[in-house]
């Protein structure tokens, strides 16, 4: 009953501490999708493939980080001579080849395998062999070529995505601080316009633990209900056409389920941290001159 | 019933110190009703939130049938008061999201466990008061008197022991002021301590026993 009170009694500030909590619960989980789908598709795209060198011709090392990327790619030119590089690898004696296959990115997307003329070249190496030592004997076979690891590749497409990463953990660190800083805001107001009713609450015998778990509870109702919110609309929003999509594709539904329970969580927390400072202050006001300044 | 055992109360702000109860001793018995009057700063309300346990004095002892309230801890001492102690203040305070009715039953949603009886109490109170037609109306609907009433009914439902009321018929009109005095005096005759600080002195010709407070300490006694 009290409860209920408590956030119809200022409608407008009760609303503003429900969208708070949306808006940072919300910010939070599509950042987190946002990620670790950022670098799942960064290492997919080289696991999948099971390549531990990616060979590219000079001029192409932008385009073939968006293919590691996304997946996908404007056009590359196809410029690699398959059959030439292979028997050069071999005269070069670069140890631990097992396998070299020429990928044809002409048409854009994901691409195909071509013996012939491809537009990188992807290495295969042995169990035993050294990615590492690999990579100095194929510059030295290939000078013309660039020449990336599979961790390599992975930090070059990390690189790539640097910016879109700081943007985006930004955007999520500015939602929670802004989280922070709003809800305890509207809870001191919240708290110091009832502070006749608070006041009158001790006097006819309110605990302090009482006054401060009706606050706490108010604020965590708010932040709950605001948080499901965020998270539920950040989700349906992983249901649209585009990169986020694919992006929340790589995703479990359990890591879904873990990512969402952790915004909501961590929402919650926040607001009921805010809130405690309000919360100690309200209980330890003298009950008379509250009730009396309150009016 | 009260004691009140050489009790100081300082306020600080600043470096600005005011002496708002100064060695205050007094024993009130049960049934008594004593009116305290005194200028703004005397000292009354003070007095009143001492005897309620509401803030501790700097110095002294309160005790409140028998127990000395901060030798309690807040739990023993919010119960205490929940049970023993109605308070009636000069702003009748109701929270006005709740019904006049909901707002009579709040003491009830501070005792452990609750109290079953606490509907029927609080209905019964509100015919006492002449309100009991206006229970499911919110507090705004009402008149300054009637929410006056409304928040004496408050006070009233656990049967306190001990009435403290602070400046209640302030804000009110003379007719409203009678019928507020006219329910303390007749709460009085049932048993009622009541302490009841107010600036009006026409009040105390209707207590047993009338204090005046000048800067924190009794300068007439009657």
């Amino acid at each position: 009953m009290l409860l209920r009170a408590g956030i119809r009694r200022s409608r407008w500030r009760s609303l503003a501490g429900v969208f708070v909590a949306f808006l940072a619960a919300g910010a939070v989980f599509g950042a987190g999708v946002l990620l670790v789908g950022m670098s799942r598709v960064a290492e997919s795209n080289v696991d999948r493939l099971g390549a531990d060198l990616v060979v590219v011709p000079p001029g192409n090392a932008e385009k073939v980080a968006q293919w590691l990327d996304e997946g996908k790619t404007e056009p590359i030119a196809a410029s690699v001579p398959v059959r030439e590089w292979q028997r050069r690898l071999k005269d070069g004696k670069v140890l631990g080849i097992r396998r070299v296959d020429g990928w044809l990115l002409t048409g854009g997307g994901a691409g195909e395998r071509t013996p012939e003329t491809a537009s990188l070249l992807l290495i295969y190496l042995e169990r035993w062999a050294s990615p590492l030592l690999a990579v100095g004997e194929v510059r030295a076979a290939l000078p013309e070529a660039e020449v990336f690891t599979a961790e390599e590749a992975t930090r070059q497409v990390a690189r790539h995505m640097l910016p879109v990463v700081q943007y985006t953990s930004a955007l999520a660190g500015v939602a929670l601080l802004a989280a922070v800083l709003l809800t305890g805001l509207l809870a001191s107001i919240r708290t110091a316009e009832r502070r006749s009713e608070l006041g009158m609450m001790r006097a006819v015998g309110a605990t302090r633990r009482f006054l401060i778990g009706l606050t706490l509870g108010e604020s965590g109702l708010l932040a709950v209900a605001g948080a499901v919110g965020g998270v539920l609309v950040s989700g349906a929003a992983t249901l649209l056409p585009g990169s986020y999509r694919e992006l929340a594709a790589t995703l479990s539904v359990g890591e879904i389920a873990v990512a969402a329970g952790g915004a909501v969580a961590g929402t919650v927390a926040v607001a009921l941290l805010a809130t405690l400072g309000p919360a100690l202050r309200a209980t330890t006001q003298d009950p008379l001159e509250a009730i009396r300044r309150g009016r | 019933m009260i004691e009140l055992v050489d009790v100081s109360k300082r306020y600080s702000s600043g470096d600005q110190t005011v002496d708002a109860l100064s060695g205050f001793s007094d024993h009130i018995e049960p049934g008594e009703f004593v009116v305290i009057t005194g200028r703004s700063g005397a000292g009354k309300s003070t007095l009143l939130s001492l005897v309620g346990g509401l803030i501790r004095p700097d110095s002294g002892r309160v005790l409140v049938q028998g127990k000395d309230l901060w030798a309690l801890n807040d739990a023993q001492r919010s119960l205490l008061r929940c049970e023993t102690i109605g308070f009636v203040f000069q702003f009748a305070s109701l929270i006005p999201t709740l019904t006049v009715l909901e707002n009579v039953m709040l003491p009830t949603a501070f005792l452990p466990g609750g109290d079953g009886k606490g509907h029927e109490r609080a209905l019964h109170l509100l015919e006492r008061v002449a309100l009991k037609e206006q229970a499911v109306r919110l507090p705004w609907q009402l008149s300054g008197g009637q929410q006056k009433r409304v928040a004496v009914a408050r006070a009233l439902l656990n049967q306190p022991a001990v009435l403290l009321a602070d400046e209640p018929t302030a804000d009110l009109d003379e007719a409203t002021e009678g019928e507020i005095v006219e329910l303390f005096a007749g709460l009085n005759r049932q048993g009622t301590t009541i302490l009841l600080a107010t600036h009006n002195t026409d009040l105390a010709a209707r207590a047993s026993r009338h204090l005046v407070l000048t800067g924190g300490r009794v300068t007439r006694a009657s």
